[in-house]
């Protein structure tokens, strides 16, 4: 298109020649307020971190003394871990109040953080319909061995009744680039596999939860790339296998019918 | 300061010609003037390592491209389902086609009209405009595709009535 490209130039010629030139001392002024003000932010967002940090750290340090986590294998490291309490943790007027003691799952370390996983059976809060249920806790230490903090579920028996092969939540620990997978499963699974965009896919535990269950329980511990939340709720295709143990698939998510997932 | 020095001439001798560049992508000189401006104030900070470059010049004309599209996508969003009332647009005095095609660019997304600048003005190379906007070849020339033909559509000049035939 030659006459587009004469007509470019002489806009572009006209506006080289009409152009007022501030100067190369003004680029490099102007150059300089701005790293000032990024300064600036910067060490202003650090503070605010630093403050919120501060404060989450004094909330959570609030509860101390009320007996270790029970059960489960030895931790790997020596650190000594701020006991939990149950009947104090799971405070608020919409979370379930336990009616028995914690069940541990698992447990293990990530990137030097202590975290464990408990069922327990608990009395639901309104709004939810009265009576007792399935829950399940994931609480997390800092490296230092305080408590860092909790998530707490009830919606088990409820996504069991659809006739999942899998159920499968999202947990992410205060304050951590570390994320969980977490759910029941069909007591025949031998191995469940996720697959996050193109990252190299990893495998979750399985803990068998014993013939009083019908299904099994499985921890899935990772960080992808990138490292946030937000990550995981663009667009990226999540995938989850679940195989027997001769390797063959039981179901996969996504697929017709959606029975993992 | 030599540094300081190489900087200055390195502006006087780009400055003009970028506006110019990126007065075809604003449609607006004070606009033009101002993002080609803060990229400069940009490359002012990192002058020490720019020096090193092959072609400075491209990297300020990256930012600037791209504080120009950020800029449009701002004032967009801003402005949307309001009424204009601002002064319109300043534009140098250019001959009746090349205003026309000025209007026309103002027509297409910011993104279409970065590789029209590229490609027709500065002739580069559709490869060199993926690598200069990190894009993939593909969409660059899938962007030029789109860009000529909307421009074709608004300069088309409408049929003279008295040469369409008439049928009985």
């Amino acid at each position: 298109m030659p006459e587009l490209r004469e007509q470019l130039v002489e806009l572009a010629e006209a506006g080289a020649r009409e152009a007022r030139v501030p100067g190369a001392d003004a680029a490099v002024r102007r150059g300089r307020r701005r790293r000032r003000q990024l300064m600036a932010a910067t060490v202003l967002g650090v503070l605010v971190l630093a403050g919120g940090v501060v404060a989450i750290d004094r909330w959570a340090g609030g509860w101390g003394g009320y007996g270790p986590p029970t059960g489960g294998r030895p931790r790997p490291s020596a650190t000594t871990l701020q006991p939990i309490d149950p009947a104090r943790m799971f405070w608020g007027p919409e979370s379930p109040k336990p009616a028995g003691p914690l069940r541990q799952m698992a447990e293990g370390t990530f990137k030097g953080r202590h975290w464990a996983f408990y069922l327990f059976r608990g009395r639901a809060a309104p709004p939810d319909p009265p009576g007792e249920r399935w829950c399940n806790a994931l609480v997390d230490w800092r490296p230092d061995g305080r408590l860092a903090g909790w998530n707490v579920g009830c919606g088990l028996e409820q996504e069991l009744r659809r006739g999942r092969e899998l159920t499968w939540h999202l947990d992410e620990p205060v304050e951590n680039r570390m994320f969980v997978y977490h759910g029941t499963v069909t007591r025949q699974a031998a191995r469940i596999r996720f697959q996050i965009g193109d990252q190299p896919p990893f495998e979750a535990r399985i803990v068998d939860l014993g013939a009083q269950f019908p299904y099994n329980w499985y921890v899935a511990v990772f960080s992808p790339r990138g490292g946030t939340r937000t990550m995981l709720d663009r667009n990226i295709p999540k995938t989850a296998t679940v195989l027997d143990a001769s390797g063959r698939v039981i179901c996969t998510s996504g697929s017709e019918p959606d029975r993992c997932g | 300061m030599p540094a300081q020095q190489g900087f200055e001439a390195f502006y006087e001798g780009a400055f003009r010609r970028l506006v110019g560049q990126l007065l075809v992508v604003t449609g607006d000189l004070a606009e033009a003037e101002d993002v080609v401006q803060e990229a400069f104030a940009r490359a002012s900070g990192r002058w020490a390592s720019l020096q090193g470059y092959d072609v400075p010049e491209a990297w300020v004309r990256r930012v600037a491209l791209n504080l120009a599209a950020s800029g449009l996508r701002r004032r967009r969003s801003r402005l949307v389902a309001l009424l204009r009332l601002g002064p319109p647009p300043l534009v140098p005095a250019v001959s009746a086609e090349t205003a026309a095609v000025a209007a026309a660019l103002r027509t297409l997304p910011v993104a279409q009209r970065q590789v029209v600048v590229l490609h027709h003005l500065l002739d580069l190379p559709v490869e060199q405009v993926a690598r200069e906007l990190r894009l993939p070849v593909g969409t660059v020339k899938s962007r030029l595709a789109r860009a000529r033909r909307a421009l074709a559509e608004h300069l088309e000049e409408p049929p003279d009535e008295e040469a369409v035939p008439h049928h009985a």
